[in-house]
C-alpha cells in the first residue's frame, strides 16, 4: 500500500507514514511513541526539521534526564511536521493489535490530526470486531471495505506455496493439480488454506 | 525495478530522502546537520516502522488484492481532496487474509 501510494504520487508534495501494530511490542508501542513514529517519518522526508520541532527538542534536551514526550505534545509536533506537506497518507496496520490502554489515545490523536490537517488521509487495517471502536472515534468520515482474497489471489498464493513448499518435490503433479482445482472452489479464506497447505506439505 | 528508487522526492520536491529508506544523511557533506536530524528523529520515537515495512516488502507477492485498489472506494479515498471523499478507509478482515501485504 505504502509503496503503491508513493509510486502513484511520485514527485508530488506528499508523505506516507505507517505504523504496524504488534501484540508482541506493546511495551514500546505506546500512543506517544506511535504518534511520534508518524512524525519521525514525515520529518525524515522533509528537507529541514520544522523549527517548532527543533525548539521542542532543544527544550527537552535542557531538562535533566531528557523528559519523554507526552501524547498531546506529539500530536502538536505531528501537526507542525504536516504543515508543509500537501497530502499525507497515514497507514495503521492491524489496529486491533494495539493495546487497549493506548488504542483510545491513538484514535483520539488521529482524529485531532485529521481535523487540524485537512490533507491527511487514513488507511487502517484490522479485524472486523475493532471496526465499531474505530468508527466511534472517527465519526462520519470512515469508509469500510471488507477484505477477502478473490479466487485469483488464492490461485496465486497456492502456486507460490506449491512451488516453494517444503516438500513440493515429493508431491505428484496430479496432487498439485487437484489442490489447484479444489481449494479455490471450496475455501474462500487464505488463512484456512495457508494452514491446510502447510499441513499437506509437511506430511512425510 | 525496486519502487524505492522512484520515490524521491517525497515531501518537498527538492530531492530529500524517503521515510522508508535508511537514513543516508551521514554520507552528505553536511554531517553536523545530519547528526542533529538523526538525534531529533530518535527523540521523536524509538519505533522503527521502516524495518517492519522492508520485511513486509520482501515477503509480499505482487498482484495480491489487485481488485482492492481498483474499487471506487479506494480511488475516491486516494484522490479526494480536502473534504471530498471519506478521509479514512478501514480495511477489515481476519488475520492472514493478506491485508498487511496488500500492495
Amino acid at each position: 500500500m505504502i509503496d503503491r501510494l508513493l509510486e502513484h504520487f511520485g514527485g508530488e508534495n506528499i508523505a506516507v507514514a505507517c505504523i504496524y501494530c504488534d501484540f508482541q511490542d506493546h511495551e514500546r508501542q505506546t500512543a506517544a511513541n506511535m504518534v511520534g513514529a508518524l512524525t519521525k517519518q514525515v520529518v525524515n522526508a522533509l528537507k529541514m526539521v520544522p523549527p517548532e520541532i527543533e525548539e521542542a527538542f532543544k527544550r527537552a534536551e535542557r531538562e535533566v534526564g531528557g523528559r519523554g514526550l507526552r501524547v498531546p505534545e506529539t500530536v502538536r509536533l505531528l501537526g507542525s511536521a504536516l504543515a508543509p506537506v500537501r497530502r499525507t497518507f497515514i497507514c495503521i496496520d492491524a489496529i486491533d493489535e494495539c493495546s487497549d490502554e493506548h488504542l483510545s489515545q491513538l484514535l483520539t490523536s488521529l482524529q485531532t490530526i485529521s481535523q487540524t490537517s485537512p490533507g491527511v488521509r487514513l488507511f487502517i487495517t484490522g479485524r472486523p470486531h475493532i471496526q465499531s471502536v474505530v468508527e466511534k472515534s472517527l465519526p462520519g468520515s470512515m469508509q469500510i471495505i471488507p477484505f477477502s482474497p478473490n479466487s485469483e489471489d488464492i490461485r496465486e498464493f497456492l502456486e507460490m506455496k506449491l512451488k516453494h513448499g517444503s516438500s513440493s518435490e515429493e508431491m505428484s503433479p496430479a496432487l498439485k493439480a487437484d489442490i489447484m482445482k479444489r481449494i479455490p472452489e471450496k475455501i474462500p479464506d487464505v488463512y484456512v488454506i495457508s494452514n491446510s497447505i502447510s499441513q499437506a506439505t509437511s506430511y512425510r | 525495478m525496486d519502487p524505492s528508487t522512484q520515490l524521491e522526492p517525497n515531501a518537498t520536491g527538492t530531492g530529500h530522502i524517503n521515510s522508508f529508506n535508511q537514513i543516508h544523511s551521514n554520507n552528505t557533506t553536511n554531517i553536523t546537520y545530519a547528526d542533529e536530524k538523526t538525534k531529533v528523529l530518535n527523540w521523536l520515537s524509538p519505533l522503527q516502522s521502516h524495518v517492519r515495512h522492508n520485511d513486509v516488502r520482501n515477503r509480499r507477492q505482487d498482484g495480491l488484492g489487485e481488485w482492492f485498489v481498483q474499487t471506487d472506494e479506494f480511488l475516491r479515498w486516494r484522490d479526494g481532496e480536502g473534504e471530498s471523499g471519506k478521509a479514512t478507509l478501514f480495511c477489515s478482515g481476519n488475520p492472514g487474509v493478506g491485508k498487511t501485504f496488500l500492495r
